[in-house]
């Protein structure tokens, strides 16, 4: 449900960072972590089963739909605790809060549609498929020549 | 009013990109993907996506202006074109149009640079040029030679069908982010990727084989690999003997080129360049990809032949996977270059020697003014600027104050010009010294179409009207043409009007007409109007004597610059994904500046502990050309003794040489000797 | 006007924010927060509703008594010493969420970790099989 992301094939262009930026009115919702020299990751939402931003959310601003994690932001006061519940950092507080949500309103999210490497997926079964396939070329090819 | 969507082009890199602009009540207010598109598949990188940001920009160049002192003053059209016509008849009569240089852009359409050139000639100055010699001058040189064509051999999602991508000199995951895509895709299918170049990019983190040799040893590497193939008889014999011409001088040139010599010139172990040559050789399909890290040297050229030469004696020419893939820079700057705003070529690479060609163009632009003989390039347009050798210049959307080498020099030159005229949609270093400058509309305010890096012309729309009183590029240098007396030659109803004429002037663009251009443009060539076009190049052999490639064997020379004690580093230069060229709309945009900020220089971590520098300081790097300051990076992407700067900040090309390579007269931006110190 | 129980404030941005007359001001250094809470006529109660600490009451307007000020040193990140909340905020964090959860799998509280810090475990974490890999053809 959340954006998956391949990290084998993030490139670092951070188009996702720019994307979500501009489709949120200046307020991304994506940070691009250079790991050293050797590798890039996106940081996203991961929508979790068990949001620990609803649970300390006092409002009712954050709450669970289905599979997504939810914000509701006319319930939102700004009161900052969201972002110090989330253990990997990705809510963010600028007055009010913001975080993922999926590009409510868009067929695929602007991240999905935009990444030049085509790195993110919301399609979990896809996503999981091309990884053992890569895998198991790997191991066919003895680790490559 | 609903919200329409226009469909354009992106202004940035050469992948060629579509993405629709979303136009409500006059104004672009957002952008959507165009997820049908071939390339792209709407795919956008972060420049694509902050492209809006540059046509609201309050440095938006509104009105024409005239110099006043060290300031300016606002001008209306009428003045500005009457100081422009006589600026430029004034050399051309006093002085001759032999002293007049005009250069062209990259970044505008082909029906301006068309134009552009046309002008130029049908004044009599055959100095036109555009920054192609900044960039790709040897692959259209070197390929030419070879392959009989200048152009990328196969287009970017073909990548796809490869089982073996040798990428050597271009860092395109950051520079061409869309092409990652179809590289990812052969990956899948068990293709292995070989990555060359003297730093470990993101590109090197899609490798199987990294090589990382020393700045400007190319030539070494692909003899070496080229030597392995022949001697463990891994070439295409019958492809050679059918397809090619020079293959035995190739094994005599390169019998010196073992292994282990060519180690011990690029630095690269023995086993990976045995590996890689063989890994290429094996394949039934390869592809070399290359940009600037093979051009950019004074050995340009022979880097370029050398590349083809590899590919030709294993066959990987004319079939799906393979071909010769150099990858263009700015957005038209294939378009530019074919329409001929080049000192040695006329529109379809007409030889300017040619009697022939002038006779040709005489009689098509009804003129007898048009020069035989090739004229100044670029480059050496600013050295004749320097002497006094040319009085006038007129400059279209390029800015050589940033993007030549040796800066300095250059502004000192271009300083020295009596009359400059700079058209632009910012006050860019240059347009700083022009005497006249124009303000011209960006790419969603006018139409046109544009030659990707693959061939690709695509026709792109416009969404806005230009802001203030700019005009399209088109318009200016139809104004200016008209007042200089050539009416006759410049009257058109619209971009689409110039593409009929440049239908009938450049073959390879015949059946590329207004209608036929659909969503996705058509590949060049393509001579009629019932061709589809023609997406892989050579496929039946090459427009050469005989049908035959000609491979040309070249030795190793060294860059005109090595460390020494004065200057222990090599500096050499490159780009990042966030900023674009000499960085005149990247760095004017919040979303691409806030990611990217400073200059900064990357220093092995050995290097920069003995020189006492730590990460975040600020240092002074020093060449024989001149000083600039720098954030220090440390890292261990460079090996000892080289540094590395981005060059879309002013600071980088200051340090820069204008030493060319002696053919295609490109600079070598990538091989600078540099001594570095703490800046306090 | 307001009165302030400082047992209960946790120090957060909701009551400075919900505020329709800028009553309260809120002030942030480099590693303190204080919040003031000017004596308002309005009686409006929106603070009173929306804090999640409930320590705000309405009490009768008195203009001999102070005006309330409560200053919180901000706690620094384990990892990186960045002042990014006050230590109520985060005690609140913890007595909402079951204990299982405040420890990650490698058993970092990371709730006592900045937002930045936990950006990049996260993506180290997620990483590290790669830069390994990745790394070893490099050498």
């Amino acid at each position: 449900m959340p954006v998956y992301v391949d990290i084998s094939r993030c490139i670092g262009c951070r188009s996702c960072e720019v994307a979500c930026k501009r489709v949120h009115g200046g307020k991304g919702h994506v940070n691009v972590h250079m790991a050293g020299d050797h590798a890039s990751v996106p940081i996203f939402c991961h929508h979790c089963e068990e949001a620990t931003c609803t649970m300390a959310c006092f409002s009712g601003a954050l709450y669970k739909d289905g599979e997504r994690t939810a914000f509701a932001v006319e319930k939102c006061t700004g009161c900052g605790l969201c972002r110090l519940a989330c253990p990997f950092g990705v809510v963010w507080t600028d007055k009010l809060a913001h975080k993922c949500d999926l590009c409510q309103g868009r067929e695929t999210p602007a991240c999905v549609m935009t990444c030049p490497a085509n790195a993110l997926s919301t399609d979990f079964e896809a996503a999981s498929k091309r990884a053992r396939a890569r895998a198991a070329l790997m191991v066919a090819h003895g680790g490559r020549i | 009013m609903p919200k329409v969507l226009v469909p354009t082009v992106c202004p940035y890199c050469a992948a060629g990109c579509g993405f629709f602009i979303a136009v409500e009540k006059e104004r672009a207010t957002g952008i959507e993907y165009m997820p049908a598109h071939p390339t792209s598949e709407g795919a956008l990188c972060s420049k694509g996506n902050a492209a809006l940001e540059v046509l609201y920009h309050e440095d938006r160049l509104l009105h024409p202006l005239k110099r006043k002192g060290d300031s300016w003053t606002r001008i209306s059209w009428d003045e500005a074109l009457e100081l422009v016509a006589r600026g430029i008849q004034g050399a051309t009569k006093e002085h001759g149009p032999e002293k007049v240089g005009f250069l062209a852009s990259s970044k505008c359409t082909n029906e301006e640079n068309y134009l552009i050139e046309k002008l130029a000639r049908s004044l009599g100055s055959a100095n036109i040029d555009n920054c192609a010699r900044l960039c790709h001058a040897p692959s259209v040189v070197g390929l030419n030679r070879t392959l009989g064509a200048a152009g990328m051999t196969n287009p970017i999602a073909d990548l796809a069908n490869s089982k073996c991508i040798f990428v050597i000199g271009s860092n395109l995951a950051e520079n061409h982010p869309v092409i990652s895509r179809w590289i990812h895709r052969a990956k899948d299918a068990g293709a292995v990727v070989i990555v060359a170049d003297p730093r470990l990019t993101h590109t090197s983190w899609m490798a199987d084989i990294v090589l990382q040799l020393r700045p400007g040893t190319d030539v070494a590497l692909l003899n070496g690999m080229a030597k392995v193939i022949i001697k463990e008889g891994l070439e295409d014999d019958l492809y050679i003997s059918k397809c090619t011409r020079g293959y035995e001088d190739l094994v005599e040139a390169v019998k010196d080129y073992t292994p282990e010599k060519v180690s011990e010139i690029t630095g690269v172990p023995v086993g990976d360049i045995i590996r890689a040559a063989r890994a290429f050789a094996i394949s039934p399909a390869s592809a070399i990809v290359y940009s600037m890290g093979i051009t950019q040297h004074t050995t340009g050229t022979d880097n370029v032949q050398a590349v083809a030469n590899l590919a030709l004696i294993c066959g990987h020419v004319g079939r799906p996977g393979t071909g010769v893939l150099p990858l263009r820079g700015q957005n038209n700057v294939q378009g530019a270059c074919d329409m001929g705003a080049l000192a040695e070529f006329y529109p379809g690479y007409r030889r300017a020697d040619d009697p022939e060609t002038v006779r040709f163009f005489s009689q098509a632009w009804k003129s007898s003014a048009l020069p035989l003989g090739r004229g100044l390039t670029a480059t050496e347009m600013i050295d004749a600027a320097a002497s006094g050798e040319i009085k006038a210049m007129y400059i279209v959307g390029e800015d050589p104050a940033n993007s030549d080498p040796s800066s300095n020099f250059t502004r000192d030159a271009l300083e020295n010009l009596e009359f400059l005229v700079v058209q632009d949609i910012f006050m860019t270093a240059t347009a700083q010294l022009a005497d006249v400058v124009l303000p011209a509309a960006a790419w969603a305010e006018k139409e046109g179409t544009y030659t990707s890096t693959e061939r690709r012309v695509q026709w792109s729309h416009k969404a806005i009207e230009p802001p203030g009183e700019a005009r399209s590029d088109l318009e200016i240098v139809c104004n200016v043409a008209k007042r200089l007396g050539l009416d006759f030659s410049f009257s058109y109803a619209g971009a689409a009007d110039v593409l009929a004429e440049i239908n009938r002037m450049v073959p390879a663009y015949g059946g590329i007409t207004r209608e036929r251009l659909g969503a996705f443009g058509l590949i060049w060539p393509c001579p009629t109007a019932d061709h589809p076009g023609t997406p892989i190049l050579h496929s039946q052999g090459f427009k050469l004597k005989d049908g035959r490639a000609s491979i040309g064997p070249v030795k190793y020379k060294p860059a005109a610059e090595d460390a020494s004690w004065e200057y222990p580093f090599v500096l050499t230069t490159g780009r990042v994904t966030v900023h674009h060229n000499a960085g005149s709309m990247t760095r004017r945009s919040p979303s691409l500046i806030e990611r990217e900020p400073d200059l900064f220089v990357e220093i092995n971590t050995a290097d920069a502990a003995k020189l006492r520098v730590a990460d975040g300081d600020e240092v002074k790097i020093t060449t024989p050309r001149g000083e600039t300051t720098a954030i220090a990076r440390l890292t261990d992407r460079v090996k000892r003794g080289v540094v590395f700067m981005p060059f879309h900040f002013p600071g980088t090309n200051i340090l820069t040489a204008d030493v060319t390579d002696p053919e295609a007269r490109i600079p070598e931006f990538k091989v600078s000797a540099c001594r570095i110190a703490r800046r306090d | 006007m307001i009165k302030v129980d400082a047992s209960k404030c946790l120090g957060c941005f909701s009551c400075s924010n919900v505020c329709p007359n800028q009553n309260i001001v809120r002030e942030e250094t480099q590693d303190k927060r204080s919040i003031h809470w000017k004596k308002c006529k309005e009686e409006c109660d929106l603070c009173v509703e929306f804090c999640p600490g409930k320590a705000l009451t309405l009490v009768p307007f008195d203009p001999e008594s102070e005006e309330p000020t409560l200053t919180f040193d901000l706690v620094a990140c384990k990892i990186c010493g960045a002042r990014y909340a006050t230590e109520p905020m985060l005690r609140r964090i913890e007595a909402s969420l079951p204990a299982e959860l405040q420890k990650d799998s490698t058993g970092l509280s990371w709730i006592w970790v900045c937002p930045v810090c936990r950006r990049s475990v996260e993506a180290e974490r997620a990483a590290k099989q790669m830069v390994l890999g990745r790394s070893r053809k490099n050498l």
